[in-house]
């Protein structure tokens, strides 16, 4: 864009902010400056209706199609730039608000008579940053993508159904995938099942493959009936709590006895059943790999119930701290330990050996001091004390990163609670690491709230900002392609090379960076825009 | 499109606005305080040189965004009078406090401000979010003088100010509760010495003070924290744990150890709570910077003539650590909010034993921590599932 179309204007409201001295200084400092800036007007009242017509005109007049305006922070704030651009018929990019919170200069009264330089210089070197910025940038492309109008939620557990049925109800076409044979109703507390009528159910399946972005995803479902493709505008991910595939065997791998069980099936198989004279002490182990919360605290504290109720056996429950950060959970955790069952707060690791009839847990006994052994009959432990066996394919099929401990999404603030690295892609329940059960549903419904969100609209209008693949220079080696967090890469198979998706890529640069032939580039941040800004 | 009510502008009361607001409903939120924003406005951001994901900063952007949302409006200074719910439509009489300043119309010129003749009208600025904040103590409207000076001087017109309060009425479809909560009165357990002891403080204060100034005040070099002042515990009436506090505590004992590397920091706990979702590496990063953690909490602390302050903890095999600080910070809880019990009559809503609130109404949604304790994410996370409901219901 060239300088002689770009017009200035510095809002004074009233003068009372800069001076028309300052004012005088500005212009003149501007118009010594390299290329000089040829449209300058200044306003008293930028934001009223009439100047709006007035400047029209002389925009008109000026042949003037950008536009900075150095004004109060309503430059930035207020919808100011906003509002002209509506009125000039501008596209919003080529208006840039430039604050120069005159305020801030203006703390000794007598100032305000004279010239304060530092407020001169600060509007000139804003200025001339903006005329730097605007001469540098060409306006962008919009591009208008359609969006399916389809969810696809992974998982049949809690997170999942609630998940589904929110979209139900907001009238999505929902998409249900579960690996097991039926869905689960673990840690639901209201008969949903019968409500995802109109739902699309396929269990004993699983997703092979997931291309596409935001918008538009293309995923293929392995079905018992064979392969099944689906569009989808976007995708939960609710694959829940990392259990292995079979814990028994899991756990006899691990602990080589078959006296070690998952925590789910210790509380299940207790409660209402008579007692079993072979056992007589039962050990619940939490914080086995990794600090666990409150979910597996309120579990392991059922479980004990369950057990110590009818006085079946002996109960020690072994933890490195007791979370009970919930209301009514301390009070269950007082009940507990009152029922008579034994709380052995640990520090360190906790060592695991086969006896011949169970299993012995070694701990430091964090309140004695002392290293105890404890024979346990049988020992109850919760997956989410456990490390992750490998990586579920799930994160290699979606692109969805995976925390430090193998967990789906980034622990990274800005994600949380239920977004991903991969516009489009949300995550729910005991999959992006241990939930408190009633969290679940909270969670569910969030996420479900973004799906709606990027759906309720038909299309996306997005600007055309992606990184830009040169062709003539690309050889395909596809590091792009591995390096980007955002999945936003891929190849095009037509011209053999690589390219970006709009909708995906979020301008991190990392791909330009990486390019051993320096074929990407980004159309925003150009190396003379980010030198211009220095 | 319906109206929607939020009671409350805090972290949740924004986040249920931000999401209603986007999915093109009218939103108006009823805010108590003078500013907008709630308490976490004044917490301080947690990160070394890597995030601790805290959350504070999404605060800011919550409320920058909401303030750009023209179907939202945000009305500060106002006390509820009387609530009419017909199960279909909810009327709320309010009164406003004067002189009110529309953040959506502001300018941010700063000509108010200057103006006032009292200096009661200071500005907040993080980024994109700024409010002009009126206190209401030292201005002249409310000592029963008159005064327009700031209406007159606002170029916006955002300005409304003529007496002193205005009543409003206002309807809406559905009500959406987000009063927040209140911590703990230290001083309620006297022998921790709060109130008496000046090196004594709440970590809410020393939130305030990273938040304000980089540096640590150079005599201080040993500071402890004490975890669950106010919580679990049953003779106070709070027998329940906080879930928060190991969080802020904890992340800030990383902040100290990184502004002041040879600073000595013990926590003393009672059972340390997983914040984070990779909370056993937060624990030993900060057990390699050197962080003490201690489990058990002082029975009381005592000030020695030096003005060091002494604590001491019995375990349980007998042994004891004594230790002197320059500074105690007390890890207050959070416990409903003071004005929980209104805003239950008014509404019609549940209280629970310790006084925090739910709804069996189907028109009035309760969230955030005046429903229990919780953190900033699962704060924003139960307004956007109780705000997907209302807009389920359309």
């Amino acid at each position: 864009m060239n300088r002689e179309s770009i017009g200035v204007i510095i809002c004074s409201c009233s003068g009372r902010n800069l001076g028309k001295q300052e004012i005088d200084s500005i212009t003149q400092r501007l118009s010594f400056a390299e290329s000089g800036i040829r449209n300058m007007i200044i306003e008293t009242a930028l934001c009223g209706e009439d100047t709006l017509k007035s400047l029209r005109n002389e925009v008109e007049k000026k042949g003037i199609s950008s536009l900075i305006i150095a004004g109060c922070g309503a430059a930035r704030i207020s919808g100011v730039t906003e509002k002209i651009a509506d009125a000039l018929s501008f596209a919003p990019s080529s208006i840039l608000g430039v604050p120069l919170f005159y305020s801030e200069g203006a703390e000794s009264e007598k100032n305000k008579l004279g010239i304060n330089e530092a407020r001169v210089d600060k509007a000139v070197r804003g200025i001339s940053r903006g005329m730097n910025v605007l001469t540098s940038q060409e306006p962008l492309e919009i591009e208008e993508i359609p969006v399916v109008q389809r969810a696809l939620v992974i998982g049949g557990g809690a997170a999942g159904i609630y998940t589904a049925d929110a979209l139900n109800r907001f009238g999505h076409e929902t998409v249900l995938v579960e690996k097991k044979d039926s869905l689960s109703d673990y840690g639901i507390d209201e008969k949903k099942l019968k409500d995802l009528e109109g739902v699309i159910i396929h269990t004993g399946s699983s997703l092979v493959s997931l291309e596409g972005s935001k918008g538009n995803f293309s995923a293929c479902v392995k079905t018992p009936g064979g392969l099944e493709e689906y569009q989808a505008g976007a995708v939960v991910i609710a694959s829940g709590a990392p259990v292995p595939a079979d814990p028994k065997k899991y756990l006899q791998n691990r602990f080589g006895s078959s006296s070690a069980v998952p925590l789910f099936s210790l509380a299940t198989a207790y409660s209402g059943l008579p007692r079993i004279p072979s056992l007589r002490r039962i050990g619940i182990l939490l914080d086995l790999d990794r600090d666990e919360g409150r979910a597996s605290t309120q579990m392991a504290l059922h479980a004990a119930q369950e057990i110590q109720k009818p006085n079946a056996a002996e109960v020690f429950l072994f933890l490195r701290d007791a979370r009970v950060g919930s209301l009514h959970l301390e009070e269950l955790y007082d009940a507990v330990r009152d029922m008579g069952v034994t709380i052995v707060k640990y520090s360190g690791e906790a060592k695991i050996s086969s006896l011949e009839t169970g299993l012995q847990v070694t701990v430091q006994d964090d309140g004695l001091g002392v290293l105890t052994d404890y024979t346990c009959d049988l020992l109850g432990i919760s997956p989410f004390g456990c490390a992750a066996e490998e990586d579920d394919p799930l994160s290699e099929i979606t692109g969805v990163h995976l925390d430090d401990y193998g967990q789906f999404q980034d622990n990274n603030i800005q994600l949380m609670p239920v977004e991903t690295n991969i516009p489009g892609i949300f995550t729910a329940g005991g999959g992006r690491g241990e939930v408190y059960s009633p969290k679940v549903k909270q969670e569910a419904l969030a996420a479900a709230g973004e799906v709606h969100f990027l759906l309720k609209n038909k299309t996306l209008h997005l600007e055309r900002s992606e990184a830009q693949v040169d062709p003539d220079k690309c050889i395909l080696c596809l590091t792009c392609i591995r390096c980007c967090p955002h999945g936003a890469m891929h190849v095009n198979r037509e011209d053999g090379v690589a390219e970006c998706s709009t909708a995906a890529c979020q301008r991190c640069g990392i791909c330009a960076g990486e390019c051993p032939a320096k074929a990407i580039s980004l159309p925003v941040w150009t190396d003379e825009i980010v030198l211009n800004q220095l | 499109m319906n109206t929607i009510l939020i009671i409350g502008s805090g972290i949740s009361g924004l986040s249920a606005a931000d999401f209603l607001g986007s999915l093109g409903n009218n939103v108006v939120i009823l805010e108590k305080e003078g500013s907008i924003g709630g308490k976490i406005l004044s917490y301080c951001c947690k990160a070394t040189d890597s995030c601790s994901r805290c959350g504070v900063c999404t605060a800011h952007e919550k409320l920058a965004d909401t303030l750009k949302k023209k179907n939202v409006r945000i009305i500060t200074g106002t006390d509820i009078k009387s609530v009419t719910n017909t199960g279909e439509k909810i009327t709320i009489k309010a009164e406003r406090k004067n002189p009110y300043i529309d953040q959506q119309k502001c300018l941010d010129c700063g000509a108010c401000a200057e103006a006032c003749p009292e200096n009661c009208i200071s500005v907040y600025r993080r980024g994109d979010a700024v409010q002009y904040i009126v206190d209401y103590s030292k201005c002249r409207l409310h000592k029963g003088q008159e005064c327009d000076v700031c209406m007159k001087t606002c170029p916006a017109d955002a300005i409304e100010g003529k007496a002193a309060v205005k009543p409003l009425t206002l309807t809406g479809s559905d009500a959406f509760i987000a009063t927040g909560h209140t911590v703990f009165d230290a001083a309620k357990k006297p022998r921790y010495g709060y109130g008496r002891m000046p090196n004594v403080i709440t970590g809410l204060e020393l939130e305030e003070m990273l938040s304000r100034e980089l540096d640590f005040p150079e005599d201080v070099s040993d500071v402890a924290f004490i975890q669950c002042v106010g919580s679990r515990d049953p003779v106070l009436g709070r027998n329940y744990c906080s879930s928060v506090c190991c969080a802020y505590a904890l992340r800030m004992a990383r902040v100290l150890k990184y502004r002041k590397p040879d600073i000595k920091v013990t926590v003393y706990y009672i059972d340390l709570q997983a914040f984070d979702k990779t909370f056993t590496r937060f624990k030993e990063e900060l057990l390699s910077l050197g962080v003490q953690l201690i489990r058990g909490v002082p029975f009381r602390v005592d000030e020695l003539e030096s003005g060091k302050l002494r604590c001491m903890v019995e375990h349980g095999n007998g042994d004891e650590t004594i230790a002197e600080h320059d500074k105690v910070v007390l890890s207050v809880g959070m416990g409903p909010d003071l004005s929980s019990g209104e805003v239950a009559e008014l509404f019609g809503l549940k209280q629970d034993e310790y006084g925090f609130l739910s709804s069996e109404k189907s028109n009035v949604y309760v969230s955030g921590t005046c429903e229990n304790p919780q953190s900033i994410t699962e704060s924003i996370a139960s307004a956007e599932a109780a705000a997907v409901k209302i807009g389920e219901k359309e």
